[in-house]
C-alpha cells in the first residue's frame, strides 16, 4: 500500500467560533486516535487533506503533528458540507503493528465482461468493501475480475477471495451484476396511473367532500 | 407520475423549509448526481419531466436513480371561491427538497454524457443545482 505524508498541527481553537476561523484560513479540523494512545485534536490545510479524500485509492498516512511525531494512520471517517461538499472534519486512526483493523477499501472492476459484450449493462452495486486485516496487509484497491460474468449473472461477496483479508460485508451481498438494459421509457403509462392514493381507514374520510 | 399508494391523511400543513438537507447528501448509487442548492417543493410533474429528459439524453445506456419522492399533498381552493369553508381539495404532490439534497443519480455512461443529461435535467427544475460526483471518482 502506498504511503503519503501529512503535516498537521495541534488544534487550539475549538467551538463554533474556532471552527469558523479555521474555515476562513482554509483549514480543516480533525482528530487522531488509536487503541493505545490519547486522542489528539488536530488541524491541517484543506489542500493537504484533499489527496486522501478525493481519490479512488487507499493510502497509509505518515502523520507528523507539529513536525514531531511520524505516526502511521488511515482515514477512518470524513464529514462533508452538504451544500459545498468541502471537507469539514476528518478522523485519522493510528495503526498498531500486529493488531487487526477494519476499514473500507475501494473496489476496482477489471476485464471486459462477457455479458456486456452480449449487450448487457454492468451494474456496480458495491463501491467499497469492509475488510479486516493487519496493517501490513492493507491493499490500495481490491480488484474484481468481471471477465466471465455473463448476462443476468452477478458476483456476490461470497465469491470474492483475497489472501490475508477477511471480508466483513454479508456474504449474500451483490457486488456487481450484468443486467439487461432497459428500453427508453418516455411515455407515461396512464392506465396504471393512480389518481388519488388510498387513505388508511379513518372512517370520516369517505363522508368528506 | 410519482405519488404515494396509501396515505394516513389526505391533506397536510405547509411546514417550513429551514436549513440544509441532513440525509441523502452524497452520491450513493451512481457515479454522478444532481444536487439541490436551494430549498423548494419539487412537484411530481417536475420529477417526471426530469426523468424523461435523462432517459432521452442517455437513450438505452446507463441507469438512473430518482432519490426524491413526492409524499406531500398540496391543496388548492377553486377559483373565485370566498375564503373559509374549509381547506381546499388536494391538487398535486410535492417533495420537500432542502439545499444539499442529491435528487438524481446516473451511472454507466461517460462523464461527458452524464453531465449533458444532468444539465438537461436541471433545466426542468425551479431551483439552482450543481452536478456532483462520488468522491472516489477522479
Amino acid at each position: 500500500m502506498e504511503k503519503k505524508a501529512l503535516e498537521a498541527q495541534t488544534r487550539t481553537r475549538f467551538g463554533k467560533s474556532g471552527r469558523n476561523i479555521l474555515k476562513g484560513e482554509r483549514k480543516v479540523p480533525g482528530v487522531f486516535y488509536s487503541t493505545h494512545s490519547e486522542t489528539i485534536s488536530i488541524e491541517t490545510t484543506e489542500n493537504a487533506i484533499k489527496p486522501f479524500v478525493f481519490t479512488s485509492k487507499n493510502y497509509v498516512i505518515q502523520l507528523s503533528i507539529d513536525g514531531k511525531k511520524d505516526i502511521e494512520c488511515i482515514v477512518k471517517d470524513v464529514q462533508f458540507d452538504p451544500v459545498t461538499d468541502r471537507v469539514i472534519h476528518f478522523d485519522l486512526f493510528g495503526l498498531t503493528s500486529g493488531e487487526k483493523i477494519s476499514l473500507e477499501i475501494p473496489l476496482v472492476f477489471t476485464g471486459a465482461s462477457a455479458g456486456v459484450r452480449e449487450g448487457g449493462l454492468l451494474q456496480e452495486s458495491l463501491h467499497k468493501l469492509n475488510i479486516e486485516c493487519l496493517p501490513s496487509n492493507i491493499p490500495s484497491v481490491l480488484e474484481v475480475d468481471v471477465t466471465n460474468l455473463k448476462l443476468g449473472k452477478s458476483i456476490l461477496v461470497s465469491d470474492l477471495k483475497y489472501d490475508n483479508i477477511s471480508i466483513l460485508n454479508p456474504q449474500d451481498t451483490v457486488v456487481v451484476s450484468v443486467v439487461v438494459p432497459r428500453g427508453v421509457e418516455l411515455s407515461i403509462t396512464s392506465e396504471e396511473e393512480i389518481s388519488e392514493p388510498e387513505v388508511i381507514s379513518r372512517g370520516k374520510d369517505k363522508s368528506e367532500e | 407520475m410519482l405519488l404515494p399508494k396509501r396515505v394516513k391523511f389526505r391533506k397536510s400543513q405547509r411546514g417550513r423549509r429551514k436549513g440544509n438537507a441532513k440525509r441523502g447528501t452524497n452520491v450513493s448509487f451512481g457515479e454522478f448526481g444532481l444536487k439541490a442548492l436551494e430549498p423548494a417543493w419539487i412537484t411530481s410533474r417536475q420529477i417526471e419531466s426530469c426523468r424523461i429528459a435523462l432517459s432521452r439524453k442517455m437513450k438505452r445506456d446507463g441507469k438512473v436513480w430518482i432519490r426524491i419522492f413526492p409524499d406531500k399533498p398540496v391543496s388548492k381552493k377553486p377559483l373565485e371561491t370566498r375564503m373559509g369553508k374549509g381547506k381546499g381539495a388536494p391538487e398535486f404532490w410535492v417533495c420537500v427538497v432542502k439545499p444539499g439534497r442529491v435528487m438524481f443519480e446516473v451511472s454507466g455512461v461517460t462523464k461527458e454524457l452524464a453531465h449533458e443529461a444532468l444539465q438537461q435535467c436541471s433545466y426542468k427544475l425551479p431551483i439552482k443545482t450543481k452536478i456532483v460526483s462520488r468522491p472516489d471518482i477522479e
